[in-house]
């Protein structure tokens, strides 16, 4: 990390080669554009290039700073676009989690493509957007998701848990059969 | 109610992460299990179909040139500025401060007390805070990094004794912690890798990290064997490992 704070080509490569792949899949997820994920991606890493000299631990592991560039650069996207959508969970969210309409036996594989992922995402709020963006797109674990976020892990946990309810309603409604 | 729902529903999914099974996981909530099961499976189908996608390898090219060309064109240009572990607080501060809460709470006997609580105890913010005082009153980067080998090894065996209690949101705070330590030695080896003068007191820190880790890799594989959920210490021992073996850097040859 410091020979990378130094600006040495191999250090910083190392970070690239180690966070590329899922800096643009969390991008690719939040903006659902091909073009404009590889441009925010690119940003992101050159951002951090410029501004590596300031990063300290502090708590705040490097993969969740990288992030938060990202994070940045996707919020500031979105605002150009003028498409920012509510962040917090609404509280009629929370009666939706009690229920659920699936028998737990029924553990068939449940598929759907990237295509129809991202227009599921489209109907979260922002911030489950962002948590199911980070979680599974980015990789990343609550403890640095909340890092991203600037949440409390268990708020994380809160929407994390809110996003998938919803996510599971949109891409299965109850009823269907999932498929496989 | 809601808030043990969800640390349920984020321990099946790091247990997913981990190669355990849907059918394993359900079997250990029966309670909840119809309530887990098609949000765990949601998200395996969200995470299947994210991991899918990957940059155009040409856009990775281009990217990678840009960057590298950005490093060559201005190198070393910044360096980073020197800050205090409080960061906001000047040097000289965080000295007084540090000497003024060990004095204060030493005093009482607190200390000594908290040096053996574990962080579901209450003393253990008291630790955290004595660790830290500690490292703002140790003068130079390597005495630094040689006292945050001996903190990883506080972190390690708290690791291993919340493995045993299953809890694991206190683990990964736990593991954060580690490698913070882990870094900050990282970044004393790297930033002193070239000065002639320190290179004997940088043996004896790597010796003493190369040390240190053999014992609390021991420790962590033989808790593995001792707990009913090793994926979570294979985890922290795989992370682990990267992380020293990067702070002893390609060209050590330890006592190993």
């Amino acid at each position: 990390m410091r020979r990378a704070q130094r600006r040495e080509p191999e250090a910083f490569g190392q970070l690239y080669e180690e966070h590329f792949d899922r800096i643009y899949r969390y991008v690719m997820l939040r903006v659902r554009n091909q073009e404009d994920a590889e441009d925010i991606t690119q940003q992101v890493f050159l951002k951090a290039l410029e501004k590596i000299g300031s990063y300290r631990w502090r708590g705040m592991p490097f993969a969740s700073w990288l992030f938060r560039i990202a994070h940045n650069l996707v919020v500031d996207y979105w605002k150009k676009k003028s498409r920012e959508k509510v962040v917090a969970v609404a509280p009629e969210e929370i009666d939706e989690m009690a229920a659920s309409p699936n028998d737990p036996a029924a553990l068939a594989e449940l598929n759907f493509d990237m295509k129809q992922l991202a227009a599921a995402c489209d109907r979260l709020t922002d911030g489950q957007r962002e948590i199911i963006s980070l979680r599974f797109a980015g990789g990343l674990s609550v403890a640095e998701s909340a890092k991203v976020m600037g949440k409390s892990e268990g708020a994380v946990k809160v929407l994390q848990h809110a996003a998938l309810v919803k996510l599971r309603r949109i891409l299965c409604p109850a009823g269907e059969e999932v498929n496989g | 109610m809601a808030e043990r729902f969800e640390n349920i529903l984020e321990e099946c999914l790091e247990r997913l992460r981990q190669g355990e099974s849907m059918e394993q996981c359900l079997a250990r909530y029966p309670e909840q299990a119809a309530d887990l099961a098609p949000l765990l499976q949601v998200a395996a189908a969200t995470q299947k179909t994210s991991s899918a996608v990957q940059p155009r390898p040409e856009f990775k090219e281009r990217s990678r040139y840009e960057i590298q060309s950005q490093l060559h064109g201005k190198e070393r240009k910044t360096e980073p500025k020197k800050t205090s572990f409080v960061g906001w607080m000047p040097r000289w501060a965080v000295a007084v401060v540090s000497v003024i809460l060990v004095f204060l709470v030493a005093g009482t006997g607190t200390v000594a007390a908290s040096t053996s609580s574990m962080p579901d105890d209450t003393l253990y913010p008291v630790k955290l805070a004595t660790e830290r005082a500690r490292l703002g009153l140790t003068r130079g980067d390597i005495k630094k990094a040689r006292v945050n080998v001996r903190l990883a090894d506080r972190r390690v065996k708290e690791i291993v004794y919340l493995a045993r209690k299953g809890d694991s949101r206190r683990l990964d705070k736990a593991l954060l912690r580690l490698e913070g330590h882990m870094e900050a030695i990282e970044q004393v080896i790297e930033a002193n890798a070239d000065r002639p003068k320190v290179q004997e007191a940088l043996t004896a820190l790597k010796a003493l990290l190369e040390e240190r880790a053999a014992e609390n890799e021991a420790a962590i594989e033989e808790a593995t064997n001792n707990t009913d959920d090793p994926g979570i210490l294979r985890r922290v021992l795989e992370r682990y490992r990267q992380r020293y073996q990067s702070a002893l850097g390609s060209g050590w040859r330890g006592s190993r």
